[in-house]
């Protein structure tokens, strides 16, 4: 008998994208990919029609139940995905963007600007993440844009720290030291012998970081200060369902939805990091033998 | 027969589908010094590691390891804890990271006396003092009071072999003992490991690349090569006579006369600069 | 005219908060093209900053470094200017020499490139190491330690450098690819008529291919000559006790010679000679003045 053609995929794949919670995580994520771009195909309603009962439990026809204007919740979530997901990869693309370009001017450069942008990422760090997201969307004024801008600016010093590690420790390494000798500028060796060997471990980061970036938007939202209604945002549905404490399916759903999103990420993080370090690699397939 | 304090006998040792040693003999002899040659992935340090009943999570293993009428390979890891330090000890490359660096070495070397010998605390405290003389540590009774970090290299290998000493073993396992050392402190400490071994009959299998060391203290020489030992006899016979051309080899690539003779390439150069080590194409 | 001239060498390592520790302290060296010459001594003596040094990858607090006439500036974040690039460098760890996510050949065009060299192609200058030509399009983890130290050369001697520095170019390799690769680097060096500066704590290899030995101990060098005089005639006790712990793979069973004692640390080094602590043969006079430097920087020997 042949084996299934989907696990014979799955075999080629490298030992530490098979491991189960890389499978979940890759599938979740791929489906809410999926559901995020055929969405006006998927939804069984308008996500902004108040044409339903309202607060409707789980039934049919109304799987994840109604809100309180009779919004079907599954749609809302559906169509949520097209705001949550993109916005989140776009905000964790730009924090990677700029605070990896600092960090590695810091490490590379090193003295007076890399001094000043270290102690500038030193002062974000020195606030919790959650109130200086706070007080710069409520400064900026509540709106979803303000809210991406406002987890940009306390997302990017983690980037930029971890950079600066990592090309300070490569700029000493004998390989780079060679190109320098051979005649290379210093924008030639961060090009080609610096950066190409820091990118694995920032884009482990950068992956572990969509969770928590989603997370942040969603509760800048909850907290009224990101989405603002009739749009369907995550964040802004959980915070609307908190107020029909009783209809439990209001705020649960979108609540899972950001659950599920936040673990795959985390998932596959967990999983770059384990392909990219060879010690972990070696581990997983000893394990598997 | 003559009795052997330890031996390893037909030993296999396979991690996945690689097979590591591929039936490896080795006797050990007390008051020899028994040198275990060859390049790096030969398989020597495994041997060693293998003596000691220490082998990598998920490895295979077939034949006998003897020491007092035991297979080490077989017993419990309880039993095998009790073996380890009290019969049999072993020397690592680098004093750096085998010593504890919070530690004061008397608490090092006191904590296996106490464990396994069942010593009390003062009597602990003097057989430490006792065997930091015995490795010439200059002043052993200040000495034990202070930090790895407050010796130099080859100081630190001493307290390293004094450690291994502290329980009384039969065997000693020293696996490069000092290649992480200059050669003038190497010098002291190979003459200090003949001297042990000579003083307390210990049997030492000395786990070395360097055919210099070997000389001087091994009396007995095994090379290796891929998994198996090509090649085992008395120092000078093997040094001077060898029989196994991938000894001769060995031995021609070393650097010795300039002009006359440089060194040679070993034919078909196996595990280092062979074409044919490389992978393939594509793996 | 000699290709490098190191004159009165020194090097202080600073650390914040720490006294600085005088690394190379007012070290002299000279190499002609064409010429090799050994560097030797322990760990913690100097060697490897000294070529740095030289390099200009590390900056000298004292003295002069001249190669082909000018002065060997520090490398900072600008360009390295031209004529330094004559000077190149082989290092010491094979694993981190070579940059893992770059084709090899790729890397060796670089060399060509400082060189302007549009005639070899990386796959000619593999071939003059030793290697297959044809592997210029692999990575560097598919080769062993000995096989990146060779394309590691390659790419130094792609620049066509006067002055090839080795800094213990061979510690990390196996003994028996040890011999080979120095003896590889030294005739590509004298074939181009390069001079060659090998670093190395090996003494044996060193007397392999050497023309010059100088002894460093402790920041200083205490003896010159030719490889097989001073191999012969070690007249530095320093010398003599470093040959002496050589251990001779004769099958004989002699054991080495011990030099008793610890290297002083650098940054609070013995007055007088440095070594006089350790030396079985140390006068009153040694303790208290330093010996000049020569040919041999030692009181047995008193200049003439």
């Amino acid at each position: 008998m042949r084996p299934h053609s989907g696990i014979r995929v799955l075999s080629r794949l490298p030992e530490a994208w098979r491991q189960p919670l890389a499978v979940v995580g890759g599938v979740v994520a791929v489906a809410w990919l999926l559901i995020a771009a055929a969405a006006p195909l998927l939804a069984p309603h308008d996500p902004l029609a108040q044409d339903l009962p309202r607060l409707a439990s789980p039934g049919p026809g109304h799987w994840f139940g109604t809100d309180q204007l009779g919004r079907d919740i599954l749609s809302r979530i559906m169509y949520g995905a097209r705001v949550s997901i993109p916005l989140t990869l776009l905000l964790v693309v730009l924090s990677l963007l700029i605070g990896g370009a600092l960090g590695a001017c810091a490490g590379y450069f090193g003295r007076w600007v890399g001094e000043g942008i270290m102690r500038l990422a030193d002062l974000v760090f020195a606030f919790p993440t959650v109130i200086l997201a706070m007080v710069v969307a409520a400064a900026l004024g509540a709106s979803l844009t303000n809210a991406v801008l406002a987890v940009l600016i306390v997302a990017w010093p983690s980037y930029a720290r971890v950079t600066r590690g990592l090309v300070l420790g490569m700029r000493e390494r004998e390989f780079v030291l060679s190109g320098r000798l051979l005649g290379f500028s210093a924008w030639r060796s961060l090009r080609v012998d610096v950066l190409p060997n820091v990118t694995g471990p920032i884009l482990v980061l950068a992956t572990l970081d969509i969770g928590t970036a989603l997370l942040l938007l969603s509760g800048l939202s909850f907290l009224g200060l990101g989405a603002k209604p009739p749009s369907a945002e995550w964040g802004a549905m959980v915070a609307s369902g908190v107020e029909v404490f009783d209809s439990w399916w209001v705020a649960t759903f979108p609540g899972l939805a950001i659950l599920t999103v936040v673990l795959a990420f985390n998932f596959l993080g967990d999983t770059l990091r384990d392909a990219l370090d060879p010690r972990t690699a070696r581990a997983i397939k000893e394990r598997a033998l | 027969m003559t009795s052997s304090a330890l031996s390893v006998e037909d030993l296999r040792v396979s991690i996945g589908e690689q097979e590591i040693l591929r039936g490896v003999d080795i006797a050990l002899a007390p008051g020899r010094v028994h040198g275990l040659a060859g390049e790096s992935g030969s398989g020597k340090t495994m041997t060693g590691l293998a003596a000691l009943g220490l082998l990598p999570h998920g490895s295979r293993t077939a034949g006998r390891v003897t020491l007092g009428g035991r297979n080490l390979l077989d017993l419990p890891q309880r039993e095998l804890n009790k073996v380890r330090g009290r019969e049999i000890a072993m020397v690592f490359q680098d004093p750096a990271t085998s010593l504890h660096p919070m530690l004061t070495i008397g608490r090092q070397l006191t904590e296996h006396m106490r464990h396994h010998l069942g010593l009390g605390r003062a009597e602990a405290r003097a057989r430490a003092i006792d065997l930091l003389g015995q490795v010439r540590i200059p002043g052993p009774a200040a000495a034990v009071d202070r930090y790895p970090h407050q010796f130099s290299g080859g100081m630190r290998q001493r307290v390293a072999i004094a450690i291994a000493l502290a329980c009384g073993p039969k065997v000693l396992i020293a696996d490069e003992p000092t290649t992480a050392l200059d050669v003038t402190v190497q010098a002291g400490v190979l003459r200090l490991l003949r001297g042990l071994c000579d003083d307390l009959g210990l049997a030492v299998l000395l786990v070395t690349h360097d055919l210099g060391v070997m000389s001087a203290v091994a009396d007995d020489v095994s090379v290796m090569k891929d998994g198996l030992v090509v090649e085992t006899g008395p120092r000078g016979r093997v040094l001077r006579e060898p029989d196994h051309p991938y000894t001769r080899a060995l031995l021609d690539a070393l650097p010795r006369e300039p002009s006359a003779a440089r060194p040679g390439v070993i034919p078909g150069t196996p595990p280092v600069e062979g074409f044919d080590a490389l992978p393939k194409e594509g793996s | 005219m000699s290709l490098l001239t190191v004159d009165e060498l020194v090097v202080d390592h600073r650390t914040p908060g720490r006294p600085a520790v005088r690394a190379v302290a007012g070290a002299s060296l000279s190499v002609a093209a064409g010429e090799v010459v050994g560097l030797v001594g322990e760990s913690g003596c100097g060697k490897s900053t000294l070529a740095r040094a030289v390099c200009g990858l590390t900056a000298a607090t004292g003295g002069t470094i001249s190669f082909e006439g000018g002065p060997v500036t520090r490398l900072g974040l600008r360009r390295r200017d031209r004529s330094l690039t004559k000077i190149q460098m082989v290092f010491q760890d094979p694993y981190a020499s070579l940059n893992p996510r770059r084709r090899i050949g790729a890397q060796i065009a670089d060399g060509l490139e400082t060189a302007r060299d549009r005639d070899t192609t990386p796959g000619g200058m593999l071939e003059r190491v030793g290697l297959p030509g044809g592997m210029a399009g692999r990575y560097p983890h598919e080769f062993s330690g000995g096989q990146r130290q060779r394309i590691a050369i390659a790419r130094a001697l792609a620049a066509r450098p006067s002055l090839l520095i080795g800094d213990e170019p061979i510690s990390a390799l196996d003994a028996s690819a040890q011999a080979q690769v120095a003896t590889l680097m030294r005739n590509l060096a004298v074939e181009s008529g390069a001079g060659l500066l090998f670093i190395s704590h090996d003494l044996s290899v060193v007397r392999l291919i050497a023309d010059r030995i100088a002894v460093m101990y402790l920041g200083k060098i205490v003896e010159t000559g030719a490889t097989a005089e001073v191999w012969a005639n070690p007249r530095h006790p320093y010398t003599q006790a470093l040959l002496r712990a050589i251990p001779e793979p004769d099958g004989l069973g002699r054991l080495p010679e011990e030099l008793p004692g610890d290297v002083p640390d650098p940054a609070d080094p013995p007055p007088g000679c440095r070594f006089h602590p350790r030396c079985p043969m140390a006068m009153d006079i040694c303790s208290e003045k330093e010996p000049d430097p020569g040919p041999v920087s030692c009181w047995l020997y008193p200049p003439a």
